[in-house]
C-alpha cells in the first residue's frame, strides 16, 4: 500500500543565546579535538618533564633559561592552531565540531559572519597579554550579560545561539 | 552536508600535518632527554674518551663534556641514589679523562664501576675514583701511564726529496713536528712533560686505591693487567658485570635498584650530521689509502 504524505504543521523554532552549559561541553569537546591535533608538539614538550616529577621539579624545568624559548615557542604555536581550529570552522560552518555535537552556531550581530570577527572572537585562546586576560574577564562578562556573550563576543559583534522549539 | 564533512576531514588532517611538521623542526633544535625515572644512574663510558666530538675516524668517541653533564644530572636528581659507570675504554686524553674523575669525586652518591673488555689508562683512572670497582677475571686493566709517541717521516720526506722548510718564530714551536727529526733537547722537554702528567696520574691512582709500596712499583711501569691479576695489585675490588655492581649498590645503601641508563639522547642534527662525519670519514679512507696523507704536526698526550 503506497504511503500517504501526512500534511504536518511545519515545526516552528525561534533563536536565543545558547545555554552556557551547552557552550561549556561545546568548547571542551573541541579542547579535546585540539589536544589530538596538537599531539606532535605537545610530546616535544613531554620530553622536558620527567613522568613522576613533581609540581616543584616541573616548574623549575618550565622556568630553566634555557629552555624558555623554546617553551614559548611551542605554547605559541599551540594555541595558534586553537585560534585557526575555531575562526576557520566557525566562519566556513558558524559551528566547530564540539558547537555541531552542542547544536549551537555562531551568529553576528549585522547580517553575514565575516571572518575578522571569526578571529577576534577567538583571540583569547592566545597565551600572551593582552589576550591572556580574556580568560578572567570572558567567563566574568558572560555571567553578567543577558545573551550570555563573551566580552570576546562584544568585541567581534557575534553571539552564540541555539534553536529553541515553540 | 557530504561537502561539509570532507572539508573538516582533510581541514583537521591538514592542521595534524601542519603541527607534525613544526614539531620536526623544533626538535632539531632541541636535545630531548629522557625523564629520569629509576634510582640509580647507569652511565656508559665506551670508546675513545675525549673532551668533545661524536664520532673519531669510524671509532666511538666517550666525550667527556656529556659523561660530566650525566653524572652532574644523577648527581643533582633526587630520585637517583647512586651511580654505575659501565666501562669499556682503552683511555683517552688526559684532559678529558681528568675531567671526568673531577666529576665523580664531587658527587655525594655512591658510584661503582664495572669494567667490560677494557678499562685501561684513563678509562682505569676513572673506575679508579669511584667507591668500588668491578671487573671481568679477563677484563684488561691498569696501563697506568702515559703516551705521546707519534710517527715521524723525515726519513720518507727525505726518501721522495722532499725538504722541510723550518720557519718559526720560538724555538720550540715546532716541537715534536713529525717531518724533522727531534733533537735530545726537546726530547727531553716532552718527556719531562709526560713524566710530570704520568706522576700526577699515577699519585691520583694511588691515593684512590691506597696501594703499597710493591704495588704501586708494577701498577707504575703501565703494564696492563688482567682482572685476575688486577685484584691481586689491588686495582680492582671484586669480579663481576653489571649485576653484582647493582647488588653491590642494594646492599650498601639498601636500596631495590633500578637502573636508568644516561645516555646522550641525540638530536636530528646530531644524528645526521653522525652519519654525515661516517660517510666522510670512509670516503676519505678510500682516498687516502692512495694518497700519502701527512699528520697533524701538534703532539696529543694519551692516557
Amino acid at each position: 500500500m503506497p504511503r500517504k504524505k501526512l500534511k504536518l504543521p511545519k515545526q516552528r523554532t525561534f533563536q536565543a543565546p545558547a545555554n552556557i552549559l551547552k557552550r561549556a561541553l561545546a568548547f571542551f569537546f573541541d579542547l579535546m579535538i585540539i589536544s589530538f591535533i596538537i599531539y606532535p608538539l605537545e610530546s616535544v614538550l613531554r620530553n622536558f618533564i620527567p613522568e613522576n616529577a613533581s609540581y616543584s621539579e616541573a616548574f623549575a624545568i618550565i622556568n630553566n633559561p634555557e629552555l624558555i624559548p623554546i617553551i614559548t615557542t611551542i605554547s605559541i604555536m599551540i594555541s595558534i592552531i586553537a585560534v585557526i581550529y575555531f575562526t576557520i570552522l566557525e566562519y566556513k560552518f558558524q559551528q566547530t565540531l564540539g558547537k555541531m555535537i552542542a547544536k549551537i552556531y555562531v551568529v553576528s550581530d549585522n547580517k553575514k559572519l565575516l571572518f575578522w570577527q571569526c578571529l577576534v572572537r577567538n583571540l583569547f585562546l592566545l597565551p600572551f597579554i593582552p589576550f591572556i586576560l580574556l580568560w578572567v574577564i570572558d567567563p566574568i562578562y558572560i555571567l553578567f550579560t543577558k545573551e550570555n556573550k563573551r566580552f570576546s563576543d562584544m568585541l567581534a559583534k557575534t553571539n552564540v545561539i541555539e534553536n529553541y522549539l515553540m | 552536508m557530504k561537502k561539509r564533512w570532507m572539508f573538516i576531514i582533510i581541514f583537521l588532517v591538514i592542521l595534524f600535518l601542519f603541527t607534525s611538521f613544526i614539531a620536526g623542526i623544533v626538535s632539531l633544535f632541541v636535545e630531548t632527554e629522557e625523564p629520569i625515572t629509576g634510582n640509580v644512574a647507569l652511565i656508559p663510558i665506551q670508546g675513545v674518551i675525549m673532551t668533545t666530538g661524536d664520532s673519531f675516524y669510524g671509532q666511538d668517541i666517550a666525550s667527556s663534556d656529556k659523561i660530566v653533564k650525566n653524572i652532574k644530572k644523577a648527581d643533582e636528581s633526587k630520585n637517583i641514589k647512586a651511580i654505575i659507570l659501565e666501562i669499556n675504554s682503552g683511555g683517552g686524553t688526559a684532559v678529558a679523562s681528568e675531567e671526568v674523575v673531577n666529576a665523580i669525586k664531587k658527587t655525594n652518591k655512591t658510584t661503582v664501576a664495572y669494567i667490560r673488555e677494557i678499562g685501561a689508562s684513563g678509562a682505569y683512572w676513572i673506575a679508579s675514583s669511584t667507591d668500588h670497582i668491578f671487573a671481568s677475571r679477563m677484563s684488561i686493566t691498569g696501563s697506568v701511564g702515559v703516551i705521546g709517541s707519534y710517527l715521524e717521516f723525515s726519513g720518507l720526506l727525505d726518501r721522495y726529496n722532499i725538504t722541510y722548510q723550518r720557519m718559526v718564530a720560538g724555538k720550540y714551536k715546532d716541537l715534536g713536528s713529525p717531518l724533522k727529526d727531534i733533537t735530545n733537547e726537546e726530547e727531553s722537554i716532552l718527556q719531562k712533560q709526560l713524566d710530570l702528567i704520568h706522576d700526577y696520574f699515577l699519585q691520583d691512582v694511588i691515593e684512590s686505591r691506597g696501594l703499597k709500596e710493591d704495588q704501586i712499583r708494577k701498577v707504575s711501569t703501565a703494564q696492563i693487567f688482567l682482572g685476575v691479576e688486577a685484584k691481586d695489585l689491588n686495582l680492582i675490588d671484586d669480579f663481576g658485570g653489571k649485576e653484582e655492581a647493582t647488588s653491590y649498590i642494594e646492599e650498601k645503601i639498601n636500596i631495590s635498584a633500578d637502573l636508568k641508563e644516561f645516555r646522550e639522547s641525540k638530536s636530528f642534527l646530531d644524528v645526521l650530521s653522525g652519519v654525515m662525519n661516517e660517510k666522510s670519514f670512509y670516503v676519505g679512507k678510500g682516498i687516502g689509502s692512495q694518497l700519502l696523507t701527512q699528520k697533524n704536526s701538534e703532539v696529543k698526550v694519551w692516557t
